[in-house]
């Protein structure tokens, strides 16, 4: 049996393993982030990893042979794996689970790989910080972060880890060892992977340069936007594009609903909540999609969709949420050239409370044209992290109801009713031939003729367009001769195996022979066959709305898995409307997602006003804003840069925000343009501003000061995006600076800690060594005196008795009584009796003697360097005894 | 650097441990160092072994010396017997060298005709005295030395029906020669666990076997003329004081992980026994009347288990036969030197 040292272990696992999980923390987040890992966040991983490590490193301590084990351990891993990977689970979750499980044992065995090897291999770490560092550095260059905080945060732990285990790791070693000698090698050692590791990390700061440029330039344009109202709206764009094709892709893949795939996978994470304020009578809601964009441009090479950036209509709005002033909204109607029509047209509220989707991505139905941010009550900021108001033109004719069959009379009637408004539409005429040929382009090609050849097969003899497009409804929800139904869905259509059909088109697989997709493969198709029939329509992508719960009707929540795609059709006078093709999907019906509770929205603002801050008093709870932009019960009003009016502002009771983050009065900054927000019912009653009623006039109503609830200041980063590109690098470079400074100041706080607790713990003994103190206690903090004096001089007792150690080693080099001491104390402590009134007087005179007299072979110099040298520190609280 | 001391502060020259630590001539210790410089004025440089032997003595053990010839082991038990004094001058040392036709009744005695009385009268062997140094033990057959053996450990010897009890200070010094081991019989492991402890003499150092060359003919001289020093009762009281020797609770538990210890370690075969437990006790505390305490004290742990415990266990190998004991000590008097004093 191997003697295991359990000091020794619990010091190997708090100062080697714990901070290597830490450093894995970070950089797992970021590989999680990168590589999409569905399901999996950080801190799962971080504990698996950590599981693993701290195993193994437990389990090899004590002499288990690693390959038997490490071997069992794969084995075990691998027939798991295959267990689970041929196991299907309806139709789609077997691949994730199995996906998952093998990301996870990944980094499991590489923990209990890691764990092995730290406590075997001296020269693992040197590996390890390599592996960390190099996988930061592609991390970053791959993952083009936004901001140098985040890029710190990656590169700068694993530097300082590097420093750090090796340093704990040869420390270790020389105690395993006993060496006292090897003290240089450790700091020559370190001091060449110091090198080694600047080096890396001057790499990286030249891989990072061109991003750098990349991120000035980003703020360049945003400064720009804000000055011209067009260009903005295309910056807008872009960077939704931006967003949804990058940063959301952590969440869900979009990507996955542009084309068409052989698996797509779903996750069932809650996106976000939707209120949304359209019924078809008082009581049956009427739900309508919510799109991310629509699709124009297709592909026939890649089979896959493409969003179009010189599309000549602009037929969605796209704003930023985040950068419109909360309470303050964004409009653009421009965007509604075909939807706002004469008939059946209403104006519906919708409300978007957004879980786990970026904040940045703007949800709404398809025909919005207003974004309003909002707060959320307090109730709901954990689970949703942004809302807002959207304002949509919404036909009345529109509606999600069109593929689902249902019970309810009210939506039959409703059905009924607006296939007989449709079918009395206008034909397509009058409308603008670059719409149409726009809307109406299918590619070149046999297999497209072949799907126009389909439709006109299926639309014949229909005269009107509704009637066409219900045909075409109908047969893909026909049967065929066995009963069964022809399409039917699923999340894994396979590639295409039927060598009969040319170049292997997954389009044509389905139409034509396996009759199994998702909803891109309904979309896509029923998109070539509309258009071939000269009708104009176009692919949206978003979310299915299900309407699921008959508590709070209006209300509905979206998960990931409800992502989709469906065809809009433009039909005269009504503009366009949602036709989804797509067959209903038996899985997704029988097991739903449940339901949250409705973020009860906020009490209705009745006073927002929007001005530089001019006043804070931070003691009477006052501030004074110069209003520029009002919102008085809903009626907006603006004022011209000349008669902009001071106010003075009750925030007693007031919230302060900056951003989502709350803060304290104290960090309002003068100057900061804000946002007040009053919820006071009886500023409800002031009546709207008569139109040539003068401003001082209309204020009198109001009450002096007015009683704020809410103040939102800009974060501080928006701050910055505000400012020159010129200081965005000056802050750049701040930031690096003040990071450096905390690095700097936490390795002079370990160094110092270091230096100081060995002298620390020798003044505490000599202190108490002077006290008066019991004769037992004398002797003890003598005994320890001397061992710890000795121990920092560099002649550790080692394995010999303390008597022949004192007689040997000590006093012949000192000139000491330490022998005589000696074999008091053990007198003392064996003999149980008293010690004599000489012995006590000679304890009593010991200390002094025995202090003066060591310390007097040593310079000053040699004192200090003897006394700050941590690895006898160390060595020395390791084997000092813990039992009381 | 040493000036610096004096100079600087003269205080610390006056400092000096109490007298009491140093000597106390009144203690029955302080006999026993006459008697270890009487026998090292003879023996050269092997002082440890004279306090080794010196501490079985009192222990009312027996001795087991293994070296080869010519190391002194013979000088060495005729020196101690010298230095003892009997009832009528030096204590009674026999010596007996072991021969393969040896016969029990060459060592116990035998019963002789008596014409006169018309009687058997008993002739009492050589195993009838003080001091008995058994010469190249392991060359007798094992009938010998099993009946040696026997009285070792009785302290009596039955001859037909009747006892004759030994002397009250019996004391066997028995060496063996690890060299030449055709035709001997080796002691089974039984019979040397009897033996308190088995040492080795090994060479002297350099210096003083120039010393014994240099002073050959004087050395010879004082070999013939030891004075005795210490008288039977002198040794008899020592042993009764040896067995009023404190020892502590920790260093009985010590004493126990040791032993367990031995039974447990991975380099032997075969660990000590209760006995060997018992023996190291008594050692102890012989050990430590010979350094003049009443106390034992972890020093004489570390000097004292490797001699008692190395004959009675069986190693593995060669490596584990220099090491084992040495590390289960090691973590003992690690374990021992760390405690803190009761409060």
């Amino acid at each position: 049996m191997k003697h295991i040292n359990y000091k020794e272990l619990a010091f190997g696992l708090i100062f080697l393993i714990l901070p290597t999980i830490l450093i894995m923390y970070p950089l797992l987040g970021f590989l999680a982030e990168y590589y999409s890992l569905l399901f999996i966040n950080k801190h799962f991983l971080v504990s698996i990893f950590a599981i693993g490590i701290v195993t193994a490193y437990l389990l090899h301590t004590t002499k288990i042979r690693f390959l038997i084990l490490f071997g069992l351990l794969l084995l075990v891993i691998n027939i798991v794996y295959n267990a689970i990977s041929s196991v299907p689970f309806n139709e789609f979750d077997a691949y994730y689970v199995a996906n998952r499980f093998k990301i996870n044992t990944i980094i499991f065995v590489f923990g209990w790989f890691s764990g092995f090897a730290i406590s075997k291999w001296r020269y693992y770490l040197i590996f390890f910080s390599i592996l960390l560092t190099t996988l930061s550095v592609i991390l970053i260059s791959d993952l083009e972060m936004a901001s140098v905080n985040e890029m710190i945060w990656l590169i700068a732990p694993t530097v300082l880890y590097l420093f750090y285990a090796l340093f704990v790791k040869e420390l270790l070693k020389t105690i395993q060892q006993q060496e006292n000698t090897n003290y240089l090698m450790v700091v020559l050692r370190i001091l060449l992977f110091a090198l080694i590791a600047l080096f890396l990390f001057w790499l990286t700061i030249q891989l990072l340069d061109s991003k750098l440029d990349h991120i000035q330039n980003e703020i360049t344009k945003s400064k720009n936007e804000g000055d011209e109202d067009d260009s903005g709206e295309d910056e807008d764009e872009k960077d939704s594009k931006k967003d949804k094709n990058g940063s959301s892709g952590a969440k869900f893949n979009l990507d996955d609903y542009l084309g068409l795939r052989d698996r797509l996978k779903v996750s069932d994470e809650l996106l976000f909540c939707a209120n949304i304020d359209n019924f078809i009578n008082e009581t049956t809601p009427n739900p309508q999609y919510i799109t991310l964009y629509h699709l124009n441009q297709y592909n026939p090479t890649l089979e896959q969709f493409e969003i179009d950036p010189d599309s000549i209509v602009r037929d969605l709005f796209l704003p930023n949420p985040t950068k419109i002033p909360q309470y303050f909204s964004q409009q653009n109607d421009s965007v509604l050239k075909y939807d706002k029509m004469e008939r059946a047209t209403k104006k519906v509220k919708s409300t978007i409370y957004i879980a786990g989707l970026d904040p940045e991505v703007f949800v709404a139905p398809s025909t919005a044209y207003a974004c309003q941010p909002i707060s959320i009550e307090d109730a709901f900021k954990e689970e949703y992290k942004f809302a807002y108001n959207v304002y949509s033109e919404v036909s009345e004719l529109n509606s999600a109801y069109f593929v689902y069959n249902t019970s309810e009379q009210a939506i039959i009637d409703y059905q009924e009713n607006r296939y007989r408004t449709l079918r009395k539409a206008k034909n397509y005429d009058d409308e603008d031939e670059d719409f149409m040929r726009y809307y109406t382009e299918v590619p070149e090609g046999d297999l497209y003729n072949q799907i126009g050849q389909l439709a006109d097969s299926l639309a014949e003899g229909d005269q009107t367009t509704i009637d066409k497009i219900l045909s075409i409804r109908n047969y893909f929800l026909s049967e065929d001769e066995n009963g069964n139904p022809l399409y039917t869905y699923t999340l894994t259509p396979g590639k295409p195996t039927d060598p009969n059909i040319p170049n292997a088109s997954m389009l044509g697989e389905f139409i034509f022979n396996t009759h199994e997709g998702y909803c891109t493969y309904f979309a896509t198709s029923s998109l070539f066959m509309l258009r071939s029939l000269g009708i104009p329509s176009r692919v949206a992508v978003g979310f299915m709305t299900v309407d699921r719960s008959y508590k709070t009707p209006g209300w509905y929540w979206f998960y990931a898995d409800q992502a989709h795609a469906w065809t809009q059709v433009y039909i005269p006078e009504y503009g366009w409307l949602d036709f989804d093709m797509t067959v209903s999907n038996q899985v997704a019906e029988e097991a739903p997602q449940p339901d949250g509770t409705p973020p009860t929205p906020p009490t209705k603002e009745s006073f927002v006003g929007k001005g530089l801050i001019t006043v804070v008093d931070t003691i009477s709870k006052r501030m004074e804003v110069r209003v520029d932009q009002m919102i008085i019960n809903d009626n907006g009003i603006t004022l011209d840069s000349t008669n902009v009016i001071d106010m003075n502002f009750d925030v007693n009771q007031a919230k302060v925000f900056a951003g989502e983050q709350p803060i304290s009065l104290q960090n309002v900054k003068l100057g900061d343009t804000a946002v007040m927000v009053s919820f006071d019912y009886k500023l409800a009653r002031i009546r709207t501003k008569k139109t040539n009623e003068s401003i001082e006039n209309y204020m009198q109503l109001f009450p002096d000061p007015l009683t704020i609830m809410e103040v939102h200041v800009p974060e501080i980063e928006e701050e910055k995006l505000g400012e020159e590109p010129k200081d965005e690098e000056e802050s750049v470079i701040k930031t690096i600076t003040d990071w450096s400074i905390y690095v700097l100041a936490l390795i002079l706080l370990i160094v110092f800690i270091l230096v100081c607790s060995p002298i620390c713990y020798f003044w505490w003994l000599s202190s108490k060594a002077k006290n008066k103190n019991s004769v037992t206690a004398l002797f003890e903090i003598n005994y320890k005196n001397a061992h710890f004096l000795l121990n920092q001089m560099g002649i550790p007792r080692g394995s010999q008795t303390p008597m022949i150690y004192a007689r040997d080693d000590v006093d012949p080099k000192f000139g000491t009584h330490l022998e005589a001491f000696i074999s008091i104390y053990q007198k003392l402590k064996y003999s149980g009796d008293e010690p004599t009134v000489e012995e006590v007087d000679f304890i009593r005179g010991f200390h002094s003697d025995f202090n003066s007299k060591v310390l007097s072979q040593y310079s000053t110099s040699e004192r200090f360097l003897n006394f700050i040298k941590p690895n006898k520190w160390i060595h020395y609280m390791l084997n000092l005894n813990l039992k009381k | 650097m040493n000036d610096n001391i004096e100079n600087t502060n003269p205080d610390h020259q006056r400092f000096a441990p109490p007298s009491s630590v140093i000597s106390s001539p009144d203690s029955p210790g302080h006999k026993i160092d006459l008697l270890i410089d009487n026998i090292g004025k003879v023996v050269k440089g092997h002082r440890e072994q004279i306090i080794q032997i010196i501490t079985c003595l009192i222990a009312k053990g027996h001795i087991l010396l293994e070296d080869n010839p010519g190391s002194g082991k013979t000088v060495m038990a005729k020196t101690l017997a010298y230095s003892l004094s009997g009832v009528e001058g030096h204590s009674d040392f026999k010596r007996i060298q072991f021969t393969p036709d040896l016969l029990p009744m060459d060592l116990i005695g035998t019963h002789l005709y008596d014409e006169g009385n018309k009687d058997f009268i008993f002739k009492k062997g050589p195993l009838f005295s003080n001091i008995l140094l058994a010469d190249e033990i392991n060359r007798a057959s094992p009938k010998v030395q099993s009946a040696l053996l026997e009285c070792m450990a009785e302290n009596q010897i039955s001859i037909g029906d009747k006892t004759y009890k030994l002397e009250d200070l019996f004391f066997v010094i028995a060496t063996q020669n690890p060299i030449e081991m055709e035709g001997t019989y080796p002691l089974p492991n039984a019979q040397l666990d009897r033996f308190f402890m088995k040492i080795n003499f090994g060479y002297v150092t350099k210096e003083i076997e120039l010393e014994i060359y240099k002073k050959q003919l004087e050395i010879q001289r004082s070999q013939d003329t030891v004075e005795s020093v210490l008288n039977m009762k002198d040794i008899l009281m020592l042993r009764s004081k040896a067995e009023e020797v404190h020892v502590d609770d920790e260093i009985i538990v010590s004493i126990n992980n040791i032993i367990r210890q031995t039974r447990e370690h991975s380099g032997i075969v075969l660990g000590a026994s209760v006995r060997a437990g018992i023996i190291l006790l008594k050692c102890l505390r012989a050990y430590a009347i010979i350094h003049k305490r009443n106390y034992v004290i972890e020093d004489d742990l570390a000097s004292l288990v490797k001699p008692v415990l190395q004959h009675r266990l069986l190693f593995k190998n060669l490596g584990a036969e220099s090491n084992a004991i040495q590390s289960i000590v090691k973590s003992e008097i690690d374990r021992l030197s760390r405690l803190n004093l009761k409060k």
